[in-house]
């Protein structure tokens, strides 16, 4: 057996989350109402020089500058309405503790690094105060109603679809601008007061790029099995997206092989897999999410079956729980691509996150920085307007007036864009791809955006 | 429903419930002869796992003298939980003239939340990879079946066996079934019952880290495995008889597993789980039983 290479997350985000955890046990054992108050505030620990060797703005930061000028030239437009000198809070409902912390510990590296290059640049000193999702299914309401009742809150960063909806009525009436880069909306809790999906629609947004795919590159593609969570109206919703695309191209849903929504892990996939083998399938789409697709490739792999697995999830972390078994697994959905990145300010970003942790960044950090960066743009529109960066409404307003905002994803001279639908509050436009893995590393198979439009290969 | 379909799921129901038979003799072992209602046994089914994981990337150790690292590991955690702080727990509600059974409880799961975040903080909280053996798969006609899942069925039988004939014939196994049996009587007679209490616990744990490891070898090493195998354990053991020998609660776990695996030739795969519980429904509507019975002694004895 070969000895494993840990890739270790930075220690300072391991306590935090064993204290969030602590104080989950704390509440299980004591209060068990899950009252307790593990809201703390989090410091932002980069020093940004703001020493600049290059006026570039291409994007090739560079270790020395920390591309303060790439930021500054991108995104300091107005120097009246910058927001240098405010100090302002945002709110952060996401996982930190149990065995999901790893979303949030990341997307907080993100959220640092984005608040850390702001502030360089002469914005706001963006801080973070974070609710631990995982202490309890109401965490991310107590998180709202804490923000909201200390009046000092206005703008939020979800994960889990607004911590699986309980904050929506809270950021409605506390009127906190909420995005949410880690779920999105979902299809459940679209148009929503406040509420905003950061991320594109999982998987439902990327199934029309993928059976663009398909017919494009395995026409011969047609019997389409289904497996993954079952999670309900959701899952429906998702099958009923693909019935319909099923239909517009000749193929046919074979058969579905779904688990009950697991811990992390512990589905039985061997179960669905013998299922699966049944229906003869051509391709298999498989929706499970974190470490779920490297176990469900590691069980695949044993059961002698070829068709494509296609997934809408990967993360570098998984592959050392597949090994080899996870070569020829597809995902698409809104990947952020660290290696093959799109536009500079992608470059930017990777080379910055890279210098500061010592690894490539995946699509948690890279969307949460994202979006610290819209905040940052919503807060300069507001002070243009002459409004209340204080005020819910007026920042909410603010975003109204564009909702294209600057990317990292997608192709761009500077950065890539993205834009929100004023109507489902989701996102309309959002560039993606399907990927393969190939020695453990994704390979771009084709990119296109919400809906299959904008296809090509690469 | 086709032939092939119902011989794979009985391959599948074989796998399942020789786990579960394994995990409800180890897990019976521990609760029939102390009464403690151990949630701990998830902490020595993760210990085991991550010692051995620990053990491959810091000791130069042979692969069978990690596996045999994180087995000492969970053996010891085992020891060292009912010596230090279940033993002390109890006497203290004993003194006070209380019924130990909610603070051991409370006690075991706070060192269960404990050592999973230990773990996470320690090794992150993404799943990492413990493999046994390299696993391979087989056909049999329609059938397919794994090197890993032989070996488990094989190895878990041999153990059952083992300890069913240890419980039998050895003299320590005896004294085992004498203080199961009665605890007060067994101390009369002279026999240590601490140290069977430590013998037991000792032995269900390093059960309990096999499972661990195989666990880890199907799908991954993750801080939150342990819990599902635990209530498996737990409802199989109840189900059977907590205190009965350990080849009735292996049938029970076999029927069991092959129940739930069948049923997914009539119902959909996500409502599997279900059945095993719902198995403990029917059981407790039928044959009502003092659940308590199970965790507090014939006698007014409280082993300290």
């Amino acid at each position: 057996m070969q000895k494993r290479s840990h890739v270790k997350g930075d220690r300072r985000h391991h306590r935090r989350a064993l204290v969030a955890s602590f104080a989950a046990a704390a509440g299980l054992l004591v209060a068990s109402c899950g009252s307790g108050n593990s809201s703390k505030p989090t410091e932002t620990t980069e020093k940004s020089t703001t020493e600049s060797t290059s006026a570039s703005n291409t994007g090739d930061s560079t270790v020395a500058d920390g591309g303060a000028d790439f930021i500054k030239n991108t995104f300091a437009k107005d120097a009246a309405h910058l927001g240098g000198g405010l100090k302002i809070e945002i709110g952060a409902a996401m996982l930190l503790s149990t065995s999901q912390a790893y979303y949030g510990q990341e997307a907080l590296k993100g959220m640092e690094l984005a608040a850390a290059e702001i502030k360089a640049a002469g914005g706001p000193e963006f801080t973070f105060t974070t609710k631990d999702l995982a202490v309890s299914t109401t965490a991310g309401a107590d998180g709202a109603r804490e923000w909201g009742e200390k009046g000092k809150i206005h703008m939020a960063l979800a994960s889990g679809f607004f911590g699986t909806g309980s904050m929506i009525p809270l950021i409605d009436q506390y009127k906190i601008l909420t995005i949410d880069p880690g779920g999105g909306t979902s299809t459940v809790f679209q148009g929503k007061p406040y509420a905003w999906g950061g991320r594109a629609i999982t998987p439902d947004d990327s199934l029309a790029g993928v059976v663009e795919y398909l017919k494009t590159a395995m026409p011969a593609a047609k019997r389409w099995a289904i497996t993954g969570y079952d999670i309900g109206a959701l899952t429906k919703g998702t099958i009923a997206v693909l019935q319909s695309l099923a239909d517009s191209v000749g193929a046919e849903i074979v058969g579905q092989a779904l688990v009950p929504l697991p811990s992390a892990g512990t589905a039985d996939y061997p179960k669905a897999i013998d299922q699966l083998r049944s229906m003869k399938p051509d391709v298999i789409f498989n929706w499970v999410w974190g470490s779920d697709p490297a176990a469900f490739m590691k069980a695949y792999a044993l059961s002698g079956m070829t068709a494509p697995v296609i997934g809408p999830d990967f993360g570098a972390t998984t592959v050392d729980v597949a090994g080899s078994a996870f070569d020829g697994y597809m995902f698409a959905y809104d990947y952020f691509d660290a290696v093959n990145t799109q536009n500079p300010w992608a470059k930017h970003f990777v080379d910055a996150f890279r210098t500061k942790h010592g690894t490539d960044p995946d699509y948690y950090p890279a969307n949460y920085y994202e979006d610290v960066y819209i905040f940052w743009e919503i807060v300069q529109r507001t002070l243009a307007a002459g409004g209340d960066v204080t005020n819910g409404a007026d920042l909410q307003k603010a975003m109204l007036e564009n909702l294209t905002f600057p990317s990292l994803y997608g192709t761009g001279d500077v950065t890539g864009s993205i834009a929100f639908d004023a109507t489902s509050h989701s996102l309309a436009f959002r560039p993606m791809g399907l990927f393969v893995l190939k020695d453990g590393k994704p390979q771009p198979l084709a990119y296109f955006n919400i809906g299959g439009k904008d296809f090509k290969l690469p | 429903m086709t032939g092939s379909e119902v011989m794979q799921q009985t391959v599948n129901g074989v796998v399942d419930g020789s786990t579960f038979a394994l995990l409800g003799a180890s897990y019976s072992l521990i609760t029939s002869v102390t009464k403690r209602f151990h949630v701990a046994y998830v902490a020595t089914y993760l210990g085991a796992v991550y010692a051995a994981i620990w053990s491959e990337d810091h000791l130069p150790l042979p692969h069978i003298g990690d596996i045999a690292f994180g087995l000492v590991v969970a053996a010891l955690m085992g020891v060292l939980i009912e010596a230090y702080i279940y033993r002390r727990i109890a006497a203290r509600a004993a003194r006070r003239g209380g019924d130990p059974l909610i603070p051991v409880f409370i006690a075991s799961l706070g060192l269960t939340i404990v050592a999973q975040n230990v773990v996470s903080w320690v090794w992150n909280t993404q799943p990492l990879s413990f493999n046994l053996i390299t696993n391979k798969g087989y056909s049999l006609g329609d059938v397919r079946y794994t090197k890993l899942q032989v070996l488990a069925v094989l190895l878990y039988w041999l153990i059952l066996l083992a300890l069913w004939a240890f419980l039998k014939w050895t003299k320590q196994g005896s004294r085992v079934t004498g203080v199961q049996v009665n605890p007060q009587m067994a101390q009369v007679v002279g026999i240590n019952t601490k140290r069977i209490f430590i013998l037991v616990f000792a032995i269900g744990s390093v059960l309990a880290g096999l499972l661990g490891m195989f666990e880890s070898s199907t799908v991954a090493a993750q801080p939150s495995m342990g819990f599902n195998a635990m209530f498996y354990g737990f409802v199989v053991a109840f189900v059977a008889g907590m205190e009965r020998g350990p080849l009735r609660i292996a049938v029970v776990g076999l029927i069991v597993g092959l129940i739930q695996s069948l049923s997914a030739l009539w119902l959909p795969l996500q409502y599997a789980p279900a059945v095993v519980f719902s198995i403990l429904l029917v059981y407790l509507i039928l044959l009502p039983t003092d659940f308590r019975r199970y965790f507090t002694r014939r006698t007014t004895a409280t082993i300290t």
